[in-house]
């Protein structure tokens, strides 16, 4: 197939007029085709729910449950400690366990002073009730 | 038939002469729809309606 005619009388120096034109069109319609579909991109959600399931448990298992959990020989301990949410659980176990204070708790976390001690509390009434 | 009969046909809005047209830029505009070495269906369909576009705006 012949991309180009030779250029030679009206009929061809129009087409190659029309063609340029289309061209010209046809190059802006791409840039802001592309455009559209990267705008698009970064607000889509992604249908891999799975994938993105996991990536999420990961993130929050790093950042939440750094502490190693230590052994427990009370089951009825394990229950009660299942029933708290992660963030109560660490904070519970790092005052308790490790004796740090909610100061450095607090920065770690980026939390308040009054929050970390609150949750603290919170976690406790919960177990309390829990045993 | 020529090629400026035909554009002067399409820009009255002869169904027929527009067909013809876009029959001619078909291979080109598949070839600009690839990208990335993927067909991207959508982008062909909007330079389809880009040639449309440029046949009314052409000025012979």
């Amino acid at each position: 197939m012949r991309y180009r005619n030779n250029g030679q009388g009206e009929d061809n120096i129009l087409q190659n007029q029309f063609t340029t034109y289309l061209m010209t069109a046809i190059r802006w319609q791409k840039i802001a085709y592309l455009k559209k579909r990267t705008k698009l991109g970064k607000h889509e959600f992604s249908t891999d729910f799975d994938s993105a399931f996991a990536q999420m448990m990961e993130v929050q298992e790093k950042s939440v449950v750094s502490v190693e959990q230590p052994v427990l020989d009370s089951l009825v301990l394990a229950q009660a400690l299942s029933q708290i949410s992660d963030r109560e659980r660490y904070i519970f176990f790092a005052r308790a366990l490790e004796k740090r204070s909610f100061d450095d708790l607090a920065a770690e976390l980026g939390m308040g002073y009054k929050g970390v001690a609150a949750v603290y509390y919170r976690a406790i009434q919960k177990l309390k009730k829990e045993l | 038939m020529n090629f400026k009969e035909l554009l002067s046909r399409a820009k009255d809005d002869d169904l027929q002469a527009k067909e013809a047209l876009l029959e001619r830029y078909k291979s080109l505009l598949l070839k600009e729809a690839i990208i990335d070495n993927v067909f991207d269906e959508d982008l062909y369909q909007e330079l389809c309606v880009t040639l449309l576009d440029c046949i009314r705006k052409f000025r012979i």
